[in-house]
């Protein structure tokens, strides 16, 4: 069966791209979330297999989103990769300590995307 | 029906990114606007704490998204540019006030406008030129 991965970003571009790589080139199936409020519910509906999640958004940003996850027994154990345009730098430090499998740079090689999600991942 | 082969789906997916580089390119040119009503306000030291907080979200998306679509040099000058409004945050608590910039300010306003010219030169020259995306 497919992998189901939960892309959420709040640039439609991105995302949008983001979901083309993932589909096309990894093969997978690919949801999407605008922001970390609407990335909560569609993990706890759809359980997805992992989730890339942006950092910086406006109101629930990424470390909102990953802390409102493991408080939900339903999607604490989703695996979480940040994609993100801040690598290092004082905001970092924030989200140091978060149970998140990796960090993606942005911006990302739509081509290799999905091999970097996967060796993450252990896919 | 055969199955798509590693290069079809490369075709494909360099299809994707050339359908929406054109969108990316007008989005971006959009946000040097917030960035240029958000230095202006600085410049006059006039500028609230929401409009160079968006004014930083909107360099920092550009980071990212100018990037993905083939424009790695506005990439990196979006950066420095997100540095300079996250810093002008954290240094100038009363600029809303029209407290004039200190020397250090006025220098870093001036560099953050060198940046927002040469983003959108290199935008609009791409926009006109039909830029193809890398990748």
């Amino acid at each position: 069966m497919s992998r189901r991965v939960l892309v959420v970003d709040d640039d439609p571009l991105l995302r949008e791209v983001a979901k083309a790589a993932l589909e096309m080139v990894g093969g997978w199936t690919v949801l999407t979330a605008g922001s970390g409020s609407q990335a909560q519910a569609i993990a706890s509906s759809e359980q997805p297999d992992a989730l890339l999640l942006d950092v910086m958004m406006p109101g629930m940003d990424g470390p909102a989103t990953v802390l409102a996850l493991q408080e939900d027994a339903t999607t604490r154990d989703i695996p979480v990769i940040f994609l993100t345009a801040k690598v290092g730098g004082r905001r970092s430090d924030a989200w140091a300590g978060l149970p998140v499998v990796g960090v993606i740079p942005k911006p990302f090689d739509p081509m290799t995307l999905s091999a970097e999600v996967a060796q993450l991942l252990g896919w | 029906m055969a199955a798509l082969s590693a290069e079809d789906h490369e075709q494909a997916m360099h299809a994707v990114l050339h359908t929406l580089t054109a969108s990316a390119l007008s989005t971006n040119l959009a946000r040097c606007l917030v960035l240029d009503s958000a230095l202006t306000a600085l410049e006059q030291g006039r500028c609230t704490d929401t409009v160079r907080l968006e004014a930083e979200q909107a360099a920092h998306q550009m980071v990212g998204s100018a990037g993905t679509f083939g424009f790695p040099h506005v990439s990196d000058l979006a950066g420095e540019l997100e540095q300079l409004l996250a810093g002008s945050g954290a240094e100038d608590a009363d600029s809303a006030d029209g407290t004039p910039a200190d020397p250090g300010e006025a220098t870093d306003l001036a560099r953050a406008r060198q940046l927002l010219a040469q983003i959108q030169a290199e935008l609009t020259a791409g926009s006109a030129g039909g830029h193809q995306p890398a990748g």
